[in-house]
């Protein structure tokens, strides 16, 4: 039965890019858009029938979903969901999602908009003229004031530059976790010494019981008189009656509100009539390139969602606090547990015991690679199958909290976008669950916004590695996701923060190895090293598939053994390792400098454990991230057929070059497609498929597999290009032949939709003066704002 | 009698991506004899290799290790990862034109 979603977002219609989406999606849609107040029984009466609903400012109550049967996932195509019982949702088993940052950066720029038409009276200018008045009052500039941030989420993140620019300070209140404070732009104060600081103070948390009339009477009193109070979150965290009042004494300067009580501004409201407020309709969000992204991106989440695999979830009570059990004490020697070059990949959980009982003290496993191709990154999908991570998990977690020790994931869901973390994080909490484990977790996000990176590029921190050029503009916006690289710094914080299963989004396959070692003081030559040649689990011993190492890293250097007994690591095994995957077998970069095995010595300590010593890392002059990012080069479908008449294989080229021309020829006749306006390659599996014009051997194949692959800028459009080339895949004769010959197609129908295909279009690094800068995290709880 | 080629010398010739932008290969010379003939680089240098696999002959990596008896090359993708022309997505069948290289000389020791 085909699914409905709902769509009640005003913006979004029928027919456009978004439902468009959802119908490829094979989802139903019903366009209801709410432009003004709703009745609750409209609502029940559209969502009887509805599995998924996207939604604008819509009030989803208890009642409202509780009548709702079918209803299991809601999208608000926003950032705030006070609108929606998400408690009530909960308990339904109803998921609510929100966006968040969606609107950051046009929140940001209309908070500078309000703080310079306060400081300069704009409006009140505007206005006079308008009267017929010339006013010439003085205002005041932004350079050398003090801006205070009520909340740190991605808008108030989005602020802190903008200010900057203008040459204020930031100081900043806020709820989230220390360790994300990372900002060295913002100073980050208490509640009172930032109304008593700031010259503006400007609102960005969301609406909660605590934040509710958070700014009232008290607030005003502390706040300087001269100060403006600014406003783009949510009206009801000001006490209106007490702002027009302190307001009216003067005791501050004025107020620009983007959001009330309640809106549209009832007449009555007490923020009429009172000189120096200023109150505008709701805006700050509203811009077109943030309305084209909340639709795009809600759209995604809802398809995600029904799929299990929510990406922004506000509901969830899948963590609970926990004590933690770090301690940043110095220790001699760090024990690495390394089980598999994959999450998923499994293995013998006897070797994890193994482990264990030889003193392992972190256990470290990588979730991804690029090395599958772009698919991964460019749709956000895992290339593992979640019953594997659950296996490798259970195993994982059951051994590391009967031993007290953390376990840190990286490059979850194959490319370490946040969906990825969000997936494992789930997968986590599920075995969790189920071995009545009680973890705290932390989870860090890697993935960046294609805007957030251009301000980096417009100030020239984006730099290319060989082989390609310099980044442009164009590229980021060009690509479905973007993941920065993180280092070991992120992994340290989270850990220090308590968290027993690290979730990291992308990292360096070293970073997770090394953080924990370099946390507890061990060198970073020896760490890095390690963390290289524990990488891959197994890969360094005789026997790969008989499970991962343990690396012990101390002052010295390094020793490693499999976890096999009947395995062996042997010092050529060891250094061979530096080799794989690599362009450079001596060096490798890190965020924070470069790893060097030039002098490294590899000495066998008996006959399965092999010593490592004398490897060195350079601090960089410049702390770097690593970008990747994909994006859709066009749609795919694939034919495939087989060849293994002699007579045909006896001149295959031949065969294989009119071939081309012919599909070129009937689609330009059939279809009315130039040749550069689609795209398709040929191969002959048998004859050159892999290695096409380097292929050194020649002579007749024995059979041949022929695979069409065409490329066009839709789906439809390739699927009918490899459906004029169909009967050219059946019959085609050779240039001599004069007969019809029937080839054999491999499966009905003999085209195959591929869906969108994927490029790498990022290798470049970015000037970071922070390593937690680009990354974001989630400790435990939520965190509110 | 058939020549003698790099995939004799070797007890393993693999290729692989490194990252989405570089191939790499690594030959894995049986001994010493081996290791001089392939490190040899009147024999296998970058013009050498610009010309097998009809890439740049300033962007090839040449790395020659005698305490591993390992020739290992890097150079970036001529093709890039994933694309419609991208036949071999882990480049890890790219070894075989290197591997069926015929050296010089036949090996001086028993085959």
């Amino acid at each position: 039965m085909t699914r409905r979603v709902l769509i009640t977002t005003d913006y979004l219609r029928p027919g456009d890019e978004v439902d468009q989406y959802l119908r490829r999606s094979g989802l139903e849609t019903v366009h209801l858009p709410m432009t003004g107040r709703r009745d609750p029984e409209q609502l029940v009466a559209a969502l009887a029938g509805i599995d998924a609903a996207l939604v604008g400012h819509e009030a989803l109550t208890a009642d409202v979903l509780a009548r709702a049967p079918r209803l299991r996932v809601v999208v608000r195509t926003g950032v705030g969901y006070d609108s929606i019982d998400v408690a009530a949702a909960a308990r339904l088993g109803i998921s609510v999602s929100n966006l968040p940052g969606v609107n950051a950066n046009a929140v940001a720029e209309y908070t500078i908009g309000l703080l310079l038409a306060g400081a300069r009276r704009l409006m009140q200018s505007a206005e006079g003229v308008a009267r017929g008045d010339w006013p010439r009052e003085d205002g005041h500039e932004l350079r050398g004031s003090i801006l205070g941030l009520i909340g740190y989420g991605a808008s108030a993140r989005a602020v802190v530059p903008l200010a900057r620019a203008f040459g204020m300070t930031v100081v900043c209140t806020t709820n989230v976790p220390t360790p994300l404070r990372s900002d060295p732009a913002v100073r980050f104060v208490d509640l009172p010494e930032l109304l008593a600081t700031a010259d503006y103070v400007s609102v960005h948390t969301s609406l909660t019981e605590r934040t509710r009339g958070l700014l009232g009477e008290s607030a005003f009193k502390q706040m300087k008189p001269t100060a403006l109070l600014v406003n783009t979150a949510r009206g009801a965290i000001v006490d209106e009656e007490a702002l027009a009042a302190a307001v009216r004494a003067g005791e501050i300067a004025g107020a620009a509100l983007d959001v009330a009580s309640e809106e549209p501004l009832p007449p009555g409201s007490p923020l009429r009539g009172v000189d120096g407020i200023v109150v505008y309709s709701h805006l700050a969000g509203q811009t077109a390139e943030a309305r084209a992204a909340a639709g795009r991106r809600g759209a995604e989440e809802l398809v995600a969602a029904l799929a299990g695999r929510a990406r922004f979830v506000v509901n969830s009570h899948d963590h609970q606090e926990t004590k933690g059990n770090m301690d940043n004490e110095p220790v001699k020697s760090v024990r690495v547990l390394s089980p598999s070059g994959m999450l998923g990949a499994g293995w013998d959980h006897a070797t994890i015991e193994r482990g264990i009982a030889l003193g392992a003290d972190v256990i470290s496993i990588d979730g991804g690679s690029t090395d599958s191709g772009p698919y991964y990154l460019g749709s956000a999908t895992p290339k593992t199958t979640a019953k594997a991570v659950a296996r490798d998990l259970r195993s994982l977690l059951t051994a590391a909290a009967g031993a007290g020790i953390p376990v840190i994931v990286g490059s979850c869901g194959t490319s370490g976008t946040d969906s990825g973390v969000d997936w494992v994080a789930g997968i986590a909490a599920e075995v969790m669950a189920s071995e009545g484990l009680d973890l705290k977790v932390a989870k860090i996000y890697s993935e960046q916004d294609a805007s957030g990176l251009k301000e980096h590029l417009d100030a020239g921190r984006v730099h290319p590695l060989p082989p390609l050029g310099p980044l442009r503009a164009e590229t980021l916006e060009s690509c479905t996701h973007i993941v920065g690289v993180m280092g070991h710094e992120p992994i340290v914080a989270a850990l220090r923060a308590g968290a027993q299963l690290v979730l990291a989004g992308r990292a360096t396959d070293t970073a997770l190895a090394a953080a924990y070692p370099l946390m507890k003081g061990m060198p970073a030559g020896p760490t890095w090293h390690a963390a290289k040649i524990v990488e891959c689990g197994g890969q360094c011993t005789s026997n790969p598939r008989a499970g991962g190492v343990l690396a012990t890293i101390d002052a010295g250097g390094f020793t490693i053994e499999p976890l096999d007994p009947a395995a062996a690591c042997t010092p050529i095994l060891v250094a061979a390792h530096m080799l794989y995957e690599t362009v450079n077998p001596f060096e490798m970069r890190e965020p924070d400098g470069v790893l060097d095995v030039r002098d490294a010595r590899y000495i066998a300590v008996d006959d399965r454990i092999v010593r490592v010593e004398g490897s060195n890392f350079h601090v960089a002059d410049q702390y770097t991230i690593k970008l990747e990012g994909t994006r859709i080069t066009g749609y795919e479908t694939m034919s495939f057929s087989a060849i293994r008449d002699p007579l045909v294989l006896g001149d295959i080229d031949a065969w294989a070059d009119l071939m081309r021309a012919m599909i070129s020829q009937r689609v330009r006749h059939t279809l009315g497609l130039a040749d550069d306006e689609y795209a398709f390659d040929l191969r002959l599996y048998g004859h050159n498929a892999v290695l096409g014009d380097l292929e050194p051997e020649s002579g007749p194949p024995r059979e041949v597999g022929v695979m069409l692959l065409v490329n066009a800028p839709d789906q439809a459009t390739a699927t009918a290009v490899a459906k004029v080339a169909n009967p050219l895949m059946l019959h085609l004769p050779t240039p001599g032949m004069d007969y019809l010959p029937s080839f054999a197609f491999a499966s009905s129908p003999a085209e195959v939709e591929r869906g969108a295909a994927y490029e790498f279009v990022l290798n470049h690094v970015v000037d970071c003066d922070s390593p937690m800068s680009l990354f974001r995290m989630q400790i435990g709880e939520k965190s509110d704002a | 009698m058939p020549e003698t080629t790099l995939a004799d010398l070797a007890h393993e010739v693999r290729s692989k991506n490194a990252g989405p932008f570089w191939v790499t290969m690594e030959l894995f010379l049986r001994d010493a004899d081996g290791y001089r003939i392939a490190a040899d680089e009147s024999f296998l240098n970058e013009r050498v290799i610009a010309e097998l696999y009809r890439v740049e002959e300033g962007t090839i990596q040449i790395f020659r290790i005698p305490s591993l008896n390992v020739v290992k090359i890097s150079f970036p993708r001529p093709v890039s990862q994933g694309s419609l022309r991208d036949r071999d997505m882990h480049a890890g069948q790219h070894h075989v034109p290197l591997a069926r290289m015929p050296v010089r000389q036949p090996a001086d020791h028993d085959r």
